[in-house]
């Protein structure tokens, strides 16, 4: 015990005391190759690196159980605000019947942990079924154990608060194990089904039944509304962030670069030349520069933050993009259609069908719509603290991220990359010796660089063999992080004069996600692929996880013949770094698709939400969930059928609604925008919003309801202020004056809506007694399988909103963001200013 | 130059090594090992350092800690106790102020790094606005920057803690 801020937590939470404590071994059932997991009860001190990557088939992996009756869990999810942690904790809680309150989550880091976190919207959805199966055993296991002690059979025992009873007698969860493991492998013989083979129970993984999991309608915890475990230290200053990770003898980080990044391939961060002696007069400041990777260290950390501004050094500066930002869409038009490096291609097609369809069409709808690059712009810039081991032997690095199983091996091979006389000592070291311990960051919507800063760290403690912390500064993280992507679309869009939609035809364009190492780039490590890959959006109508009108695709509303040719602008020269953001590609095909039929349903003198009704198949079990949050979404807000913009107010201010929908992770949502629109200033505000969503299985409502909220005014967000700028030479969105986001005045009050077949739970923020489990059980009844929840307001949004502004003044604006200078500049083509 | 400075920092008075213009939030988290107030900017823009000096909010991450001497900071972690005197009560301080039981009750945070400053910046108001109306929140908060999305729940909950603090805590 060294005094380090986190073993102290450790031992606070993970070390228990007393008669009873499980001994720790090692399981000899393990599958070749992976060790079993150091369990919940192994001190922080007696982990090794044979604990990563653990046997998922044993329970020990997964849950322990503690002398004082108390279960810990080690599943190794990362807490992102998103409450998955919690979530878990009731699943486990609801299979081994013990109460919530006897659930303790386990500090996530790579030597105890069995799944190591992963993208946000899946924990809960997938990488979640294996613990259910693997507390199900554990639960008939103890039972066992119970008859056998007790002498009563299995058959007359109950368990209730981990608690065995039946025949007069009872034993607790925590005296039956004493000083053992489970032992015990997930297999089909014991399960119903192989581990991590998921449950047609919890409805996700459709497949062999899972005979031990228990069926939804004996639901007790799952589907009731359970405070977040996190949320009570984040609310009194105790919280540990990355940020606040504090370990003897560290030295404060900066990373130093040029205000702004460059376009792809011409990051505009090669140092031509390094005054040293400009830092000299600050105490203990040091250099770290190898190839076009430059760092400083100071003992305090003002000094560094003054060193990183204050070294001099001369940038080599080229003009990387083609077009400033204020001519990006004329110049993506120009650059899709002339790229010969990445040809058009059709990514879906009905054939002739298409034709036909618009050729009989009443009514057709032609427009281009365009939706701007975003940023994951977190309100803490990326941090990271690593304590590399001079001797090659490995180290510490302390993180945050959304998946940790990557990062030793990252680390390693960026430290083995480097020159001598660093990285030859690190050339074999594995990548198990890198131990991560992850602390929460700040608003993690996605991938970002928040594994470069990881780098960076272990990279500068490597080299000057001390410990370090590495703090982006708020230009790093607004200029220097990835985006998500800019795409535009056009389209023509037709209906009969019933209002079938017959068909469509899409060009899109637009660049795929796209990025590089830029930290490993810097040091020399890697370069971009001399041909950039293919790709193009496929927007709509095929694709992606986003697919909301392929007649083919799980997650279909409408279904109709329709075509799509992408063309993508060149990856190299005029794009920007981009990576997964929240619901990624979704907000921008919405904000297109969702227009369009609203548009067409105008032309045909109908109201929005009966032409999307009639559209959409509710003999299917998708259609029918689509028509659940339409429903839902419209009778809470009082929807009145009518011709969008056929009551124009009077006046400056006036106001409208829209409707939009939209899907993510394979969940559907509605939202119903009610809007205040000045004329004169183009200034739109969202008063409320209705959000109605479909995720199959609830878990915990009130998890569910926060995600629903933040992802949709974290979208509107998105689609009302967000833009990324650049000159010729880099991006010039650095802070958040260039780069603004919602803010108070600007944020609607909200009715959050969870939906289920036949019924809508209203989900108020907080409110204890939310209970779905009726809900649960018929949505399971209905074949409506559990499906994500972090994102997919974010998809609905951006269209319901400018559906909403059109209701208000009868003008389209297809550009976001949908601030006053957009907007204004709509109202003015349009001429009602 | 480093000096050596006395700050007063949630009631007790702290020695501290600093140069006179470090920003006070680099002093609260590494001298002072506090978590509360968090670097969100650096540029006065986000509000996530924010910390309430003689009772009113300001920015941590660029108020030279020169400039604190004499008077009292208050941070996240103080709060309850700053309540305590306000409400005049002997006796314990409570766990919590208002504000930070609300933040629960209403379970107002995502990620939660911002949330800092909101309440920070909701203490100031309350402490002066005993009954805001929806519009003076608004205008109050409108200078903490939230991303995940928080900003409706955040004013449910001023709204709770200006009712039960009303009411002198009961």
């Amino acid at each position: 015990m060294t005094g380090f801020l986190h073993e102290k937590e450790y031992s606070r939470k993970t070390f228990v005391k007393g008669g009873g404590a499980l001994i720790v071994g090692f399981s000899m059932f393990g599958a070749a190759g992976n060790a079993m997991a150091a369990n919940g009860n192994t001190p922080f001190s007696k982990r090794t690196p044979a604990d990563f990557l653990p046997d998922q088939t044993q329970i020990d992996s997964w849950i322990t159980i503690n002398a004082d009756n108390t279960v810990t869990v080690t599943h190794g999810e990362t807490e992102l605000g998103h409450g998955t942690p919690t979530g878990i904790l009731m699943l486990v809680a609801e299979e081994l019947n013990v109460n919530f309150s006897q659930m303790k989550f386990a500090h996530v880091e790579s030597w105890l942990q069995a799944v190591g976190g992963g993208s946000g919207s899946s924990g809960i959805s997938s990488r979640s079924q294996t613990i259910r199966t693997a507390a199900a055993l554990a639960k008939n296991t103890l039972v066992n154990m119970a008859s056998q002690q007790l002498g009563v059979p299995v058959s007359a025992l109950s368990v209730d608060g981990g608690v065995v009873t039946g025949g007069g007698k009872s034993v607790k969860y925590g005296d039956l194990l004493g000083g053992k493991l489970f032992m015990t492998q997930m297999t089909t013989a014991n399960t119903g089904a192989a581990a991590g083979s998921g449950s047609t129970q919890f409805g996700t993984t459709p497949g062999t039944p899972n005979t031990i999991v228990k069926p939804v309608s004996q639901y007790k915890v799952v589907g009731k509304a359970f405070p977040r475990i996190d949320i009570p230290a984040k609310v009194n200053g105790t919280y540990t962030y990355v940020h606040n990770v504090r370990i003897p003898g560290m030295l404060h980080a900066r990373i130093v670069r040029p205000r702004g990044a460059g376009a792809n391939t011409v990051e505009n961060a090669k140092p031509l030349s390094i005054d040293e002696n400009s830092i000299k007069n600050i105490p203990g400041a040091q250099v770290v520069h190898v190839n076009d990777f430059v760092a400083v260290v100071a003992p305090k950390e003002y000094d560094a933050i003054q060193a990183a501004a204050q070294l001099k050094v001369t940038w080599e500066t080229k003009q990387g993009f083609p077009q400033p930002s204020g001519n990006f869409w004329s110049w993506l038009r120009q650059a899709g259609d002339t790229n010969t490096t990445n040809p058009p291609r059709f990514t879906a097609d009905s054939g002739p069908a298409v034709e036909a369809g618009l050729a009989g069409a009443a009514k057709t709808v032609t427009a281009t719509y365009k939706y701007q690059y975003n940023g994951f712009m977190p309100i803490g810039p990326h941090c990271a603290v690593a304590d590399i081991k001079p001797d090659g032997s490995g180290g510490t690095i302390y993180v945050q991220a959304q998946a940790i199983n990557g990062i030793p091996g990252a680390v390693q091979t960026t430290l083995a990359g480097l020159p001598a006389p660093y990285g030859p000592k690190y050339a074999s070291t594995p990548a198990a010796n890198f131990r991560v311990i992850w602390y929460e960051g700040a608003s993690s919507f996605g991938g970002g660089m928040s594994g470069e800063v990881n780098e960076q760290a272990a990279v500068v403690s490597a080299v000057i063999g001390k410990p370090v912390r590495m703090q982006w500064m708020r230009w790093d993280q607004h200029g220097w992080d990835m985006y998500g992507m800019a795409n535009m679309f056009d389209v023509t869009m037709g209906a009969d004069a019933t209002g079938k939609i017959v068909g469509a035809n899409w060009q899109t364009y637009g660049q795929v996600q796209s990025n590089i190492d830029e930290t490993r780039r810097a040091l020399g490590q890697v370069t971009w692929p001399a041909t950039p890959g293919n790709g193009g959006i496929a927007p709509s109508d095929g694709g992606s996880t986003a697919t909301p009108y392929s007649n083919t695709n799980y997650t279909a509303a409408y279904v109709y013949p329709r075509r799509v040719n992408a063309k993508t602008q060149p990856l190299y020269g005029g794009a920007l770094k981009c990576n997964f953001l929240r619901a990624p590609s979704a907000p921008q095909q919405y904000f297109a698709s969702e227009q369009v039929v609203d548009e067409l349903a105008h032309a045909l003198n109908m109201d929005p939400v009966a032409f999307r009704r009639k559209n959409i198949d509710p003999s299917t079990t998708i259609g029918a969930r689509w028509l659940a949050v339409l429903d839902a979404a419209t009778i809470a807000a009082g929807w009145k059928p009518k011709v969008a913009a056929s009551n124009l107010g009077k006046g400056d201010v006036v106001t409208g609604r829209g409707v939009g929908l939209g899907t993510f992770a394979s969940s559907q949502v509605a939202i119903v925008a009610d809007v205040q629109v000045s004329k004169k200033t183009g200034r739109v505000v969202a008063k409320h919003l209705t959000v109605a969503q479909n995720n199959g299985i609830t878990n915990g409502p009130q998890l569910v309801g926060n995600q629903m909220s933040g992802a949709m005014i974290q979208g509107l967000s998105r689609a009302m202020w967000e833009a990324v700028s650049w000159n010729k030479e880099r991006v010039t969105t650095l802070d958040w004056v260039s780069y603004p986001i919602l803010r108070f005045k600007d944020a609607p009050s909200v009715t959050l809506i969870n939906v289920h077949p036949g019924e809508y739970t209203v989900v108020v923020p907080g409110a204890l007694d939310t209970d779905v489990t009726k809900g649960n059980t018929e949505a399971f009844n209905e074949g409506w399988v559990l499906t994500g929840s972090g994102e997919p307001p974010t998809a609905a949004i951006g269209s319901a909103m400018a559906n909403a502004i059109f209701d208000a003044t009868g003008v389209r604006v297809r550009q976001s963001p949908l601030t006053p200078a957009n907007v204004r500049a709509a109202f003015k083509q349009a001429g009602i200013i | 130059m480093a000096s050596k400075l006395k700050i007063k920092v949630n009631g007790l008075v702290h020695g501290v090594t600093a140069s006179l213009d470090t920003p006070l939030l680099y002093v609260l988290h590494n001298e002072l090992h506090l978590h509360g107030p968090r670097f969100g900017c650096g540029l006065a823009q986000c509000g996530a350092c924010s910390v309430l000096l003689d009772g009113k909010e300001i920015r941590s991450c660029v108020t030279p800690v020169a400039a604190v001497s004499g008077k009292a900071i208050t941070t996240l972690e103080g709060l309850p106790a700053l309540w305590a005197k306000e409400r005049g009560t002997s006796g314990a301080t409570p766990a919590l102020h208002p504000l930070q039981q609300a933040w629960i009750d209403v379970q107002v945070p995502h990620c939660g790094y911002c949330q800092n400053g909101m309440m920070i910046q909701a203490a100031d108001l309350l402490s002066t606005t005993k009954n805001p109306t929806e519009d003076q929140i608004r205008t109050a908060m409108n200078g903490h920057l939230c991303r995940c999305g928080t900003y409706p729940r955040i004013l449910t909950a001023i709204k709770q803690a200006a009712a039960v603090m009303a009411k002198g805590g009961k």
